[in-house]
């Protein structure tokens, strides 16, 4: 089982610079510490390189430059399945789930990495039907034909099946209706206090900042600034106003 | 008359699980790597090859030459697969369907020209699995139909099981709709594309040792035979095996009964395959994405 370091960073990334095309950076230095036990979030505005910060983090897009490292090691050049046995996961904006697999092979493919230990995978498998008693009820359903907010469970509970240290998560509540929206948040702070180490891409600021203990601000791939959540929440208008305006 | 009927209808069945064989393999291919495989035929046709010279210069027994055809015929996919088609699986890789079709479309010519200059355009005929007929009444059946359909039945009952009753199978799957997902949850994709792409061309080879002593061999006979699987691949949906299963008999089952039953009897062979073609319009004019497709299917 991997350590975390003593202060608590079970991932950091230090300047890192990446993009999709060559020559055109969408990240332009851009660093953040994931802690055990904390809901990091990183707010922005659209376009700002949040969702490819996530990317570059997992594994799915390979940085010009910059380090991210967890528990002494680089994980520069690990692919992201492999990212798995680091104890990092990721949860996409648009839910990552198998549509036309059920929702009990889609949590079978949750335990993908340790399916040798049927033990183990049966004793997750249970634990995740424990917690989102609606899967259990439609475990023979195809996972696409079940609500937005169900898929979201689904893909949590799937996530959870290899009891990962950290969790890179995008905006979990985009097309969610909003009482959904509220038990996600909730759901993603009780994680943070199971000792996860949460970092979370959100356009709801409102709703993140309510489960966030720190916030980094993004504008054009760097860091615009960065705190504890008492110092947005008192005027989030304010907060808007200056990743509008700040140039 | 009945015994006439029930002759095509069995002789429709043997064929259509040929064409299902053929299909399935064209279908997981297309699932997992998102591709229009055009080599496919030319696949079906080298495994006609490799079981016939397997049987002729090893010495193997004539059921020994399916096995072999599979064996070589998953190597050979595998060859393909590692030189040409990795540029489907970089970021870098623009319109990858096109690379795809340009891709397998080169190598469908490459093989069927190879096919002529090493084994001659002059057909062979391998050695019967199992010779004589069956014969019921006016009914007569070669036993090597029988056992091509036998086999080709016990194959797609394999592929069944296999892509439904275990993990890797089920790890299959998962690849073909998101290979992001798939990767979030520690799946290498890339292992998958491989085995897709072997497997679809392990059941083309088996396929072509099959009827090599019904039809003969010939470098250009993956030709028809491939221009069918297209057509039952879009009948069945693309992507789905089960859909391919039941498509490839239908339409062995009406490409025979339209032989069978057409006016004039000197023509009919000659518009057969037009037939099935008629049967995939009129079922994509009611269903468009066929028996059991899957609308979105496109390389990520």
């Amino acid at each position: 089982m991997p350590v975390s370091d003593s202060n608590g960073i079970e991932l950091t990334a230090r300047d890192l610079v990446a993009g999709y095309v060559a020559g055109i950076n969408i990240l332009n230095g851009m660093s953040v510490d994931v802690l055990r036990g904390e809901v990091r979030c990183v707010l922005g505005p659209n376009g700002t390189g949040k969702s490819t910060l996530l990317k570059v983090l997992f594994g799915f897009l390979q940085p010009v430059s910059g380090e991210i490292v967890r528990n002494g090691k680089s994980l520069v050049d690990v692919p992201s399945h492999r990212m798995g046995q680091y104890g990092v996961t990721y949860l996409p904006q648009r839910p990552s789930i198998f549509p036309f697999q059920t929702v009990e092979a889609n949590l079978r493919l949750g335990t993908w990495q340790f399916r040798k230990n049927r033990a183990l995978a049966a004793e997750r498998t249970e634990a995740a039907y424990a917690r989102f008693p609606v899967l259990r009820e439609r475990r023979r359903q195809l996972a696409g034909t079940m609500s937005g907010g169900q898929q979201r469970q689904l893909e949590f509970a799937r996530a959870l099946m290899t009891d990962p240290a950290v969790m890179l998560i995008d905006e979990p509540t985009a097309s969610i209706e909003p009482r959904v929206a509220a038990q996600i948040y909730e759901l993603i702070a009780g994680l943070a206090r199971d000792g996860k180490a949460i970092l979370l891409v959100d356009q709801n600021i409102k709703g993140a900042l309510g489960i966030a203990d720190h916030v980094y601000v993004m504008r054009t791939g760097t860091l615009l600034e960065e705190g504890p959540r008492a110092q947005f929440t008192a005027d989030v208008e304010h907060l808007v106003a200056r990743w509008l305006y700040t140039r | 008359m009945l015994d006439y009927l029930l002759s095509q209808l069995l002789n429709g069945l043997v064929i259509g699980v040929i064409y299902a064989v053929i299909a399935a393999g064209l279908t997981i291919i297309f699932s997992i790597l998102k591709i229009v495989n055009f080599a496919h035929g030319e696949v079906f046709m080298a495994g006609g090859y490799f079981s016939y010279f397997a049987i002729a210069l090893l010495g193997l027994p004539a059921l020994m030459g399916i096995p072999a055809a599979m064996l070589l015929c998953f190597l050979m996919s595998l060859l393909i697969e590692r030189t040409l088609l990795t540029p489907l699986y970089s970021p870098k890789t623009e319109r990858k369907g096109d690379y795809g079709v340009l891709a397998t479309f080169g190598v469908s010519i490459l093989l069927r020209n190879l096919a002529l200059l090493v084994f001659g355009s002059y057909p062979l005929r391998p050695p019967s699995f199992w010779s004589g007929s069956l014969i019921v009444g006016a009914i007569y059946l070669t036993w090597d139909r029988v056992f091509a359909a036998g086999f080709g039945v016990l194959l797609l009952a394999l592929l069944v099981w296999f892509m439904y009753r275990t993990p890797w199978g089920e790890a299959l799957n998962a690849v073909g709709q998101s290979r992001e997902s798939a990767s979030i949850v520690g799946i290498d994709s890339t292992r998958f594309y491989r085995l897709a792409f072997g497997l679809g061309g392990a059941l083309a080879g088996a396929a072509g040792a099959l009827v090599g002593p019904i039809y003969s061999l010939s470098p250009s006979m993956g030709l028809a035979p491939d221009t069918q699987a297209f057509a039952i691949v879009i009948l069945g949906g693309m992507g789905s095996v089960p859909g391919a299963i039941i498509a490839g008999l239908l339409i062995g089952l009406c490409e025979n009964m339209f032989v069978a039953f057409f006016p004039d009897p000197s023509r009919a062979l000659t518009y057969a395959q037009a037939f099935s073609l008629v049967v995939l319009m009129i079922v994509l004019l009611v269903r468009p994405t066929g028996f059991f497709g899957r609308r979105h299917m496109a390389m990520e």
